[in-house]
């Protein structure tokens, strides 16, 4: 067994019953693979393992700078093609976004890691 | 003649106060001026990856509006070195981060020495995308759902003592290989050495 990232290879192997994806570590349908299952569907809604990309900047940046990048980085989410590209470089697209959200889930990101990552032992230098 | 020119001062007029009316909500120093010179995207990571692609994808479509955006990839350190410096940088809406799980969540946890609060030292934006990890197994593992690994795992474990791993040390794997749990009956192969605890799932499912 292994873990990876779901991108179209890793889906082309699934489909071509090279390897059997068993479950996302998401709790939202995959927008590029709706059928695979996801941690709800396996009875482990805490199994989350998915990792994000954003955008942030340095402390101090004007509210209205953040909300003026933000509100466009929603219209540039709502774009298709925006979405179809996310897929194919094997990201899911995220519509909803914007600086509360990202915060909150910033947030539950440190909640769900830093208790693990602590007693992993695991250190860089 | 006469009506279409009525009807244009119209729409000049209507125009004007639209505008009017929103830059008066704008504070004056955020007013029309920003942004007046290219905004520097710093990537935590090599040119051509995938976070360097998503980068990409969002400067292409948001230069338009924004104008001049220089993507600066900075890999090296698990990004901690592009988050720093962004972190340092005037908060002035010319430095942006395309920040990932890695300089937000695990590194300021797993440094000795953290150069960076991610609260703190960065602002949140948006999130444009997620990478999902999935448990997957060979074709051959005559499991079809995840139940059914736990189950053939657990059934290797009784016939096979030689299968599990050690218990005080167990082989744990982090990223690639992902989080197996002090009690998990898998030996993997791990490509890192650090061993990393944890995924609920298997302490609560096959510790049982």
């Amino acid at each position: 067994m292994m873990t990876a990232s779901i991108s179209p290879p890793v889906l082309d192997m699934h489909r071509a019953g090279k390897i059997r994806i068993l479950v996302a570590g998401t709790n939202r349908r995959l927008a590029g693979a709706p059928d695979i299952p996801v941690s709800t569907d396996v009875g482990f809604p805490d199994l989350i393992t998915q990792q994000f990309m954003g955008l942030f900047a340095p402390a101090g940046t004007q509210k209205q700078i953040i909300e003026q990048i933000a509100g466009l980085t929603r219209e540039i989410a709502a774009d298709k093609d925006f979405q179809n590209k996310l897929v194919q470089a094997g990201f899911e697209p995220v519509t909803d976004s914007g600086p509360q959200a990202t915060a909150t889930y910033v947030h539950e990101e440190l909640v769900r890691w830093t208790p693990l990552l602590k007693a992993s032992g695991l250190r860089i230098n | 003649m006469g009506s279409q020119m009525h009807r244009r001062d119209v729409l000049a007029f209507g125009l004007a106060s639209v505008s009017t009316a929103a830059l008066r909500s704008l504070p004056a120093s955020a007013q029309a001026t920003y942004p007046d010179r290219p905004i520097r995207l710093v990537v935590p990571r090599a040119a051509g990856g995938v976070v360097d692609v998503v980068a990409r994808l969002w400067a292409e479509r948001a230069k338009p509006q924004l104008g001049g955006i220089v993507i600066e990839n900075q890999g090296g350190g698990g990004g901690t070195i592009a988050a720093t410096a962004v972190a340092r940088s005037a908060g002035d809406g010319y430095t942006l981060l395309a920040g990932t799980t890695s300089e937000l969540v695990i590194n300021p946890v797993i440094m000795s020495q953290p150069s960076y609060d991610p609260i703190k030292d960065l602002v949140p934006i948006s999130i444009t995308a997620i990478s999902v990890s999935s448990l997957m197994v060979h074709e051959s593992v005559p499991a079809r759902t995840l139940q059914e690994l736990i189950a053939y795992a657990r059934a290797i474990r009784a016939r096979s003592p030689t299968a599990r791993p050690a218990p005080a040390r167990p082989r744990i794997c982090a990223a690639s290989c992902s989080r197996c749990s002090l009690a998990c009956p898998i030996s993997c192969t791990c490509r890192t050495k650090a061993p990393l605890p944890g995924w609920r799932i298997s302490s609560a499912a096959i510790s049982r």
